[in-house]
């Protein structure tokens, strides 16, 4: 675990740049929900389900977990625009934003701000960076979630922001530093990002 | 109420501001307390504790208490079974006396189902279907009037389940066909805790013999049920008593009990918007957005005496604002005369605008008619 103020962030960071990776990668998971105390709509509706077999394969994809769903999908859109919106006002070579999102949720209304020129959602965001690196892009910023708002989601409630070259860590380091959605989350580690695998192997599976 | 678990729970809003956004009627729910109240009944009665879901079928609600709901939840139709289908991730437990071919199948079907079967009918719908798939438990029910004659009050006499000798008919049936019997549901009745739990609790050694002399195979589970009113009392003595007596039955088979309103009522408030006050007859009238079409248990049309739920006024604006000179009367959007959810009977005189709560409103918020006027249903908030 790791304290989010900038100085410890710095110290932190600069050993992973001289040692590890040109970039940094910052976990975290979301222990509380950042929006407690508020009321949202409910807006989950039923599967359309008739036939035998459709009963069957919906059973089929159920998941026996114990991560609990802490936000809604309207709440889990919002978090993820405010880190773009952190990472714009503090990053100032930014080019671009990959930002993991699993498909719709069909009742909510997608923001804007994620369907931005510079943002692209995608289910493996670590996919694109050694394509873009090669192509000379700086200033990548993927940005990793699982997430649950629904039980039909697998995930552990996890954040993970990466930029992948040195001169973007400087920025990166403030964005993390100033995000309120980062500073919610817990458990907080500051790493090397793992070129090509994006979110360890063993999240990847899941 | 009482127990060790601490889960952090947000009041529901009291404030104007807080509630402009809210589209009456409208109910909200707050998981953190149906978590808590869950956590703390099944820790007093240390054993399984099956979530009835018709006592709260929302589904936002669910998600976000279902890693707590691992025993599982309790299902007694199809639209309920549609409603966990791909969600639930825990054992599902469809128990109906209307039970017919369609749900049966669908139960079936269905990844960690049980289905408890009420009558002799409803085992040749079970076998007639050629398909008790292996990942199908089968329970049965039975009545629990029917061997507790000595102690039911006729008012709590009712027609789910069967005697144990048809029972035991039933058991050997499904035997025959190869098909195990793992558990049995017995249960007294809503409400019916103080009533019955001790007498099931004295009785169940009995019942497990006599389903195993009938198959020559023991049970796995043994379903109480509950009837654990929202403020069940872990201290008092009948409780201690209570646990005393299914202790020993723990050791042969799994106890399981189950629980609605002790789960959800504490964890829902109702909100409903003044629309217009009049004086009548020497008492103010505050007609109201919401009422029985939307919260019909506050009309208390089933009670044979009605005690007046008393709503939280949330006035719009408080400034120069009279205090009552009469009781008010909330009148629900129905146009029947019977629909009556509440009063004030102190406190501030309201007005069109300002916005009522009636708090211990979330069990069995859906036990309502539907229809009549097409009036607007409820939408539904939860808390974060």
């Amino acid at each position: 675990m790791i304290s989010l103020d900038l100085a410890s962030l710095e110290k932190a960071a600069a050993q992973i740049v001289q040692t590890k990776s040109a970039g940094v990668c910052l976990w975290g998971s979301l222990e509380e929900s950042p929006f407690a105390g508020t009321p949202y709509k409910g807006i989950l509706t039923t599967l359309p389900l008739r036939s035998v077999h459709e009963f069957a394969v919906a059973s089929d994809v159920e998941k026996a977990s114990t991560v609990p769903v802490r936000i809604s999908a309207a709440q889990r859109y919002a978090l993820l625009t405010e880190i773009l919106a952190a990472a714009r006002a503090n990053m100032p070579n930014l080019s671009v934003m990959l930002v993991r999102l699993c498909g719709p949720d069909f009742q909510v209304q997608l923001p804007a701000e994620l369907l931005a020129k510079d943002v692209l959602l995608t289910y493996d965001p670590y996919a694109m960076v050694p394509r873009l690196s090669r192509a000379g892009r700086k200033g990548i910023l993927t940005v990793w979630q699982d997430l649950r708002v629904d039980r039909v989601d697998i995930g552990m409630n996890r954040v993970s922001v990466a930029v992948h070259d040195a001169d973007s860590v400087p920025g990166f380091l403030k964005f993390v530093s100033a995000s309120r959605t980062i500073l919610s989350l817990s458990n907080v580690e500051l790493v090397a990002p793992d070129h090509g695998v994006g979110a360890p192997a063993k999240e990847r599976r899941q | 109420m009482s127990g060790n678990v601490h889960v952090k729970e947000h009041p529901a809003p009291s404030r104007y501001e807080d509630l402009e956004s809210f589209d009456t009627p409208c109910y909200l729910f707050n998981p953190a307390t149906v978590i808590s109240d869950y956590l703390k009944l099944k820790n007093a009665l240390g054993t399984p504790l099956i979530v009835s879901l018709k006592a709260n079928p929302n589904i936002d609600l669910f998600v976000r208490c279902a890693h707590i709901f691992e025993d599982g939840v309790e299902l007694a139709s199809l639209g309920e079974l549609v409603l966990m289908s791909g969600r639930a991730g825990v054992p599902k437990i469809v128990n109906t006396p209307a039970l017919d071919a369609q749900l049966l199948a669908a139960t079936l079907a269905s990844r960690n189902a049980t289905v408890i079967l009420d009558n002799p009918d409803q085992v040749d719908l079970l076998l007639s279907l050629k398909a008790p798939s292996k990942r199908v438990t089968v329970g049965l029910r039975l009545n629990a009037c029917s061997f507790l004659d000595c102690v039911v009050k006729p008012a709590h006499e009712d027609h789910f389940g069967v005697d144990l000798e048809s029972l035991c008919a039933m058991a050997s049936r499904l035997q025959d066909a190869d098909i195990d019997v793992s558990g049995i549901h017995v249960y007294g009745g809503p409400l019916t805790f103080e009533n019955y739990g001790l007498p099931l609790a004295e009785k169940a050694p009995a019942i497990i013999n006599e389903v195993t002399s009938a198959t020559g195979k023991g049970i796995e589970f043994l379903n109480l049920g509950g009837g654990f009113s929202a403020d069940w009392d872990v201290n008092s003595e009948y409780f201690r008593q209570y646990r005393e007596a299914i202790e020993p039955l723990k050791k042969d088979v799994v106890l399981w009990h189950e629980a609605g309103r002790a789960i959800f009522r504490r964890g829902g408030s109702f909100f409903t918007k003044v629309l217009a006050v009049k004086r009548l007859n020497g008492r103010h009238v505050a007609i109201c957005d919401g009422g029985m079409a939307q919260a019909f248990l506050l009309a208390q049309t089933e009670n044979f005496l009605r005690r007046p739920s008393k709503p939280v006024l949330i006035p719009k604006e408080a400034e120069g604002r009279p205090s009552l000179d009469a009781p008010v009367v909330i009148a629900g959007s129905s146009c029947n005369r019977a629909d009556i959810i509440g009063e004030l009977t102190e406190g501030l005189t309201p007005k069109a605008g300002d916005i009522l709560r009636f708090d211990d409103c979330g069990a069995y918020h859906t036990y309502s008619p539907v229809g009549f006027l097409n009036l607007k249903q409820s939408n539904f908030y939860i808390m974060s």
